[in-house]
């Protein structure tokens, strides 16, 4: 509570103090002579405006526009040694220059010289101009060099001079805002930086400013505003784009990739922005990318604790021990911790790190480090909380993330997954042999049985084969609200996935969450249990495009259908050549660059799966998985388990897949497709079949929107060729994982055709897609009842119950009629008078209910 | 001889504790002279030929299912559509209704169209002037009829429940209100509801208007979930002027579940004995209804015993009917 009030008392006094000064400032704060060397500067003409200002400094020209202005014109376009060279030079000759001390302290700060920075900057904490700007800065230097508590009494002087009234000017008040937000007082800083744009709406720097303090309190679009603001005043300012490439990377990586390029352009040495392309790198697992990227910020900024933690994260991610060990022994761990003993982030970048490469009991690990140094970090508090829930401890992650939202209630992941915490209350949870399972309560009682049947034979199946039983216990959860899923795994709504998995947990949407038919249920499921096998066989190192390879790779080997197969935008991006080299396959999945790339990493990842099963037999690709765990390269892994280099497998790949492709005609086919369609239209059945048969020779994987089987089915059945219907839409089956309404065609029509096991197999093909539906729980028990399959038959039409069926009357007998052949009377007759009392004079009911009785 | 006594003893038991109109619906119906059922269907104006061809569809599938599923003879189905829509034509058929209907009969009205009611008044679209629902209650009022069952298939329909409900009367309307005013689905699964023995939940060998509500409810229902879109229609039904309710009513509504859209002939037979059977057939559904009824007053134990005993004498006792008729069922 208290910031509020601080707040209050901050806002009055701001209005009170400022009110003068925002008459005052703005006459000086409008001049704009385009031509003025300090214009150049703050519109962002940098090189120009330094050519101009080098000489006005160097000739004594200490007006701390001018030497501000000079300051950020080197800086932006990476001239950081000429910085530092001029301005200690200019120092040392006028050590009462405070504008020149305070450039030489920022410089000597930016390039990790805390303790020179420090000299400067204690010599102007007093000095005309300057001195609110110097004690912050001095203040930060503290912050990163370790002295939390120095840092922290400085910021504080600054508030309370401020508060004092002693603090005036609105150029100085940006710097009171840094100091409220380095010490927690965010909306108070809010409201300052919002004075200070409107008191200078031309400092491009303020917007900047204000800009971070959003993104960092999860306010994207205001954030990017902020940006834009500053990028209207100085369209080069790197620190502008930096900031909108961040908080535009998870909605528009495009732009955010944009962005960053235009940032690197002004300044080729921007340390930021070298973070943030070696953070890109390292999430691709692009390890040795990164590195250089970091290297590139040492240069200049060998005390950089961010980039020093960003090389631990690799040393960890190569080469994975116990955190503990890890802690303790790793150099780049105890430098940061040399640099600066309360740097927390360390452990934040660790863990974070650890996440994005799905090592979650390691980013737990690593975010209770973070916190044994500054029990305040709320940022590693969530994250623990999060990760806690990942890794199936639920009420030690509320804990944590209950503690998070009171240090901190911008965190969006903690609200978030806080608010899904409390909707736990609707889910039924159960245990199966191997799994615990958490379904909601709307739709446990159908799902359940069909849930807990694939779990199980997923496991049996995919644990023989691969030769490895997961630890347990393993979490299987499923969502009829997909926002709800979201959460549950990005912590942010908006994912497009189906499915996700921690390792040993693993949740989806249920059927339910997303339009009919848009899914398959059965397939998801397999494919998310088949990355429970990759990861925990290879201690989480398995590289993302092998792990999803691996999973599409096993949904078509776990049913008829599932997997996708060869859509339109694979065929597109085949022959554009759009396929990734292997090297960069990840890039694929994390940063796409065009809309189809993740589903088209997919798919490509899944051939390269069946390309080296296909050539190189099963083993070696349980042979990958098993050299990722020792910590191998990707291309060590393939140079021993299938003896090539990446470069010659991409040849040899690229070649296979082309040859799948090559007398397949995009155009043509479509074509075949619609003129099928419109002789059909037309009642011409036997051009339609002819045209149709054509279609799907050519092309049988496409079984989207507008495909020629379903239409060639119905024209043969017009012909009265069931036979050939059939055959059809077996064949459609083959293919297509979500055609809902030709499994139950294909399947009526079998059952007409004497066959009761394909009709069989055809609805129980059809519950992985819409297991809700009560038209087809009603055929397949029918037939299972006709069979005498009465457990199963029993699972059908207690489905139907569940789902509320009309005739209630109908699903009770049937339901009598298989306990009766499974020998229980007494549930029979329970059940047969469960059925009369709804339908008392239903015959058959009466029939069978005599023959209980009696 | 205990049997018997305890048999009685059970019925007074359980007659001593049904509502007074139920124990007349119960005692009226064994001695209730025949009684028929007419129908009115409007088809209102369509005003494009998508409406027209849907509108056909509905009206013609009800009329036929009228005459050739639940038996009403076709001089009692008064089909008005479209031009034959304007006032006087429905002036005229409601002369013919009042000639046609007595005290026991149920009388149905459809109206199959565009609705209107944003202002809280339902208009029909019918050829001319459309009537308010004052007008239509002021032609009801002239037919002296048992029942009278109003299916309002028209969007904002809703509009119309308050002031068409009232007793004797079940009315069943596609929209909760007059401000849903969209193209509406519940019609087309109603009629499937009329046409499809799905519907007919307690295997009655008849559709009774609650059955045809619910399935057309739940069908319209799955037909927006299915096709991923907001649910712009809420049907709802008002039974014997009580408040509105929809499938989610606790009890179900008495009226409309008691009302079957067959004309109720009772089973007859020519052969004495069998018509005796017919008869006590008879007797035990309306005591296994009675029981149904009274099942939250009662001991599970106790209601499942009698319950059991009354199955099984239902049970035999169409045995003995179709060993009489000669017939296997």
């Amino acid at each position: 509570m208290k910031p509020i009030k601080r707040a209050a008392r901050f806002r009055s006094l701001l209005s009170f103090s400022l009110l003068p000064f925002l008459l005052l400032s703005c006459g000086a704060m409008w001049q704009s002579d385009s031509k003025n060397p300090v214009e150049l500067a703050r519109t962002g003409q940098y090189t120009q405006a330094a050519a101009a200002l080098e000489p006005m400094v160097a000739g004594g020209n200490f007006d701390p526009a001018v030497v501000e202005s000079l300051y950020y014109s080197w800086i932006r376009t990476g001239e950081y040694v000429k910085a530092r060279d001029k301005f200690e030079a200019w120092s040392t000759a006028n050590a009462n220059a405070g504008p020149v001390r305070l450039a030489a302290g920022r410089i000597n700060h930016l390039t990790g010289n805390y303790e020179r920075a420090l000299t400067h900057l204690n010599a102007i904490v007093s000095a005309p101009n300057v001195a609110i700007a110097a004690q912050f800065e001095r203040a930060s230097v503290l912050d990163d060099s370790g002295k939390h508590s120095d840092a922290l009494a400085g910021y504080k002087k600054l508030i309370d001079a401020f508060q004092a009234g002693t603090t005036r000017s609105p150029s100085d008040m940006q710097w009171i805002a840094r100091a409220m937000w380095a010490t927690e007082y965010f909306h108070d800083a809010n409201d300052a930086f919002k004075l200070v744009t409107q008191a200078n709406p031309r400092s491009a720097e303020a917007f900047v400013a204000w800009g971070d303090l959003l993104a960092e309190k999860y306010n994207e679009p205001e954030a990017i505003a902020s940006y834009q603001d500053a990028l209207k005043i100085d369209p080069n300012l790197p620190e502008a784009h930096l900031g909108m490439a961040r908080a535009l990377a998870l909605t528009e990586p495009e732009k955010a990739s944009a962005a960053l390029e235009r940032a690197m352009k002004t300044n080729p040495n921007f340390p930021d922005g070298h973070l943030l392309v070696a953070e890109q790198s390292l999430d691709s697992e692009q390890f040795d990318k990164a590195r250089q990227d970091i290297a590139k910020v040492l240069d200049v900024n060998p005390q950089s604790a961010q980039a020093i933690s960003l090389l631990a994260s690799i040393d960890f991610l190569r080469d994975t021990k116990d955190v503990e060990t890890f802690v303790k022994t790793n150099e780049n761990v105890q430098k940061v911790l040399k640099i600066n003993p309360s740097y927390s982030k360390l452990f934040d970048i660790l863990a974070e790190n650890c996440v994005s490469l799905r090592l979650y009991q390691q980013a737990v690990d690593f975010s209770r480090k973070a916190l044994e140094i500054n029990p305040r970090d709320w940022n590693a508090m969530s994250t623990l909380g999060v990760n806690l829930m990942r890794v199936g401890q639920e009420d030690e992650g509320k804990a944590a993330l209950d503690k998070a939202y009171e240090g901190d209630r911008f965190n969006v992941w903690t609200v978030n997954t806080l608010t899904l915490l409390d909707s736990f209350e609707h889910f039924n949870r159960f245990d199966t042999p191997h799994f615990k399972v958490k379904l909601h309560e709307k739709e446990v009682a159908v799902l359940r049985p069909y849930v807990a049947e694939l779990l199980e034979k997923a496991y049996d199946t995919l644990s023989e084969k691969y030769g490895f039983k997961p630890a347990g216990p393993i979490t299987f959860e499923m969502y009829p609200d997909h926002a709800d899923f979201a959460v549950r795994t990005l912590g942010l709504p908006g994912i497009g996935a189906l499915g996700v998995c921690f390792g040993k947990l693993f949740v989806m949407d249920s059927p339910s969450a997303r339009k009919p038919d848009a899914f398959n249920w059965g397939s998801t499921l397999w494919h998310e249990f088949t990355h429970v096998i990759s990861l925990q066989m290879t201690d989480h190192k398995v590289p993302r495009w092998f792990s999803e390879g691996l999973s599409v790779f096993e949904e078509r080997k776990g049913f008829p259908g599932w997997g996708d197969d060869l859509k339109l935008d694979y065929l597109a991006a085949i022959k554009e050549k759009k396929f990734l080299s292997t090297a960069e396959l990840n890039e694929g999945f994390i940063r796409p660059k065009y809309e189809q790339q993740v589903l088209v990493s997919y798919y490509q990842a899944s051939l390269i799966c069946e390309y080296i099963d296909q050539k190189y037999g099963f083993p070696a690709l349980k042979k990958m998985l098993l050299l990722y765990k020792d910590g191998k390269n990707t291309a060590d892994v393939f140079k021993e388990a299938i003896g090539l280099t990446l470069d010659q497998f991409d040849s040899e790949f690229f070649k296979w897949v082309d040859d799948r492709v090559k007398d397949l005609d995009v155009k043509a086919v479509t074509q075949l497709m619609s003129s099928g369609q419109e002789a059909l239209a037309k009642g011409e059945t036997d051009k339609a079949i002819e045209i149709l048969k054509q279609s799907i020779e050519l092309y049988p994987e496409y079984t989207d929107e507008h495909n020629a089987y379903e239409p060639l089915a119905d024209a043969y059945l017009k012909k009265g060729d069931k036979a050939a219907a059939i055959d059809t839409l077996k064949k459609f089956m083959q293919y297509s994982e979500t055609g809902y309404k030709a499994s139950l065609k294909l399947s009526d029509l079998l059952l007409e055709a004497g066959d009761p096991a394909g009709a069989r197999q055809a609805l129980e093909g059809a519950m992985y897609i819409r297991p809700l539906d009560m038209e087809e729980h009603q055929k397949l028990g029918d037939l299972l009842l006709k069979q005498k399959q009465y457990a199963p038959a029993i699972r059908e039409f207690e489905a139907l119950l569940a789902l509320n069926t009309p005739d209630k009357a109908g699903a009770f007998y049937k339901l009598a009629e298989a306990n009766l052949g499974q020998g229980k009377k007494d549930v029979a007759k329970t059940n047969i008078m469960k059925a009369l009392e709804i339908a008392p004079s239903y015959e058959p009911a009466q029939e069978l209910f005599l023959k209980i009785v009696r | 001889m205990v049997l018997e006594e305890e048999k009685g003893a059970c019925m007074k038991c359980v007659t001593a504790r049904l509502p007074a109109f139920l124990i007349g619906l119960v005692l009226l119906l064994p001695g209730t002279a025949l009684a028929d059922s007419s129908a009115l269907i409007l088809r209102g104006v369509a005003g494009s030929p998508e409406h027209e061809q849907k509108f056909e569809k509905w009206t013609a599938g009800t009329a036929k299912a009228l005459v050739d599923k639940f038996g009403f003879s076709s001089d009692r189905v008064i089909v008005l559509t479209d031009k034959k829509t304007a006032q006087a034509e429905i002036q005229k058929a409601f002369a013919t209704l009042k000639q046609q209907l007595k005290p026991a009969d149920t009388f149905f009205l459809f109206f199959i169209g565009h609705g209107s009611g944003e202002d809280g008044q339902y208009k029909f679209n019918i050829s001319g002037p459309d009537y308010t629902t004052d007008d239509y209650n002021k032609l009801l009022s002239t037919l002296t009829v048992g029942r009278i069952v109003i299916v309002a298939g028209t969007p904002a329909s809703g509009a119309s429940l308050e002031k068409f409900g009232g007793k004797n009367r079940v009315v069943i309307t596609a929209t909760r209100s007059g401000q849903e005013g969209n193209d509406i689905v519940f019609y087309e699964y109603f009629l499937e509801a009329l046409q499809n023995s799905a519907a007919d939940e307690d295997k009655d060998q008849k559709v009774s208007v609650w059955e045809a509500f619910k399935y057309a409810v739940s069908a319209t229902e799955r037909f927006y979930k299915e096709e991923g879109r907001l649910a712009t229609e809420h049907a709802q039904i008002s039974d014997n002027g009580a408040e509105k309710t929809d499938i989610k009513a606790k009890e179900p509504p008495l009226l409309a579940r008691a009302t079957s859209f067959q004309v109720d002939r009772p089973a007859v037979s020519s052969d004495p004995k069998v018509q005796a059977l017919l008869n006590e057939r008879k007797e035990i559904e309306q005591k296994i209804e009675a029981l149904r009824i009274n099942k939250n007053s009662m001991q599970e134990a106790d209601y499942n015993k009698q319950l059991e005993e009354l199955l099984v004498q239902l049970a035999l006792k169409n045995q003995e009917i179709r060993q009489q008729e000669g017939t296997k069922k």
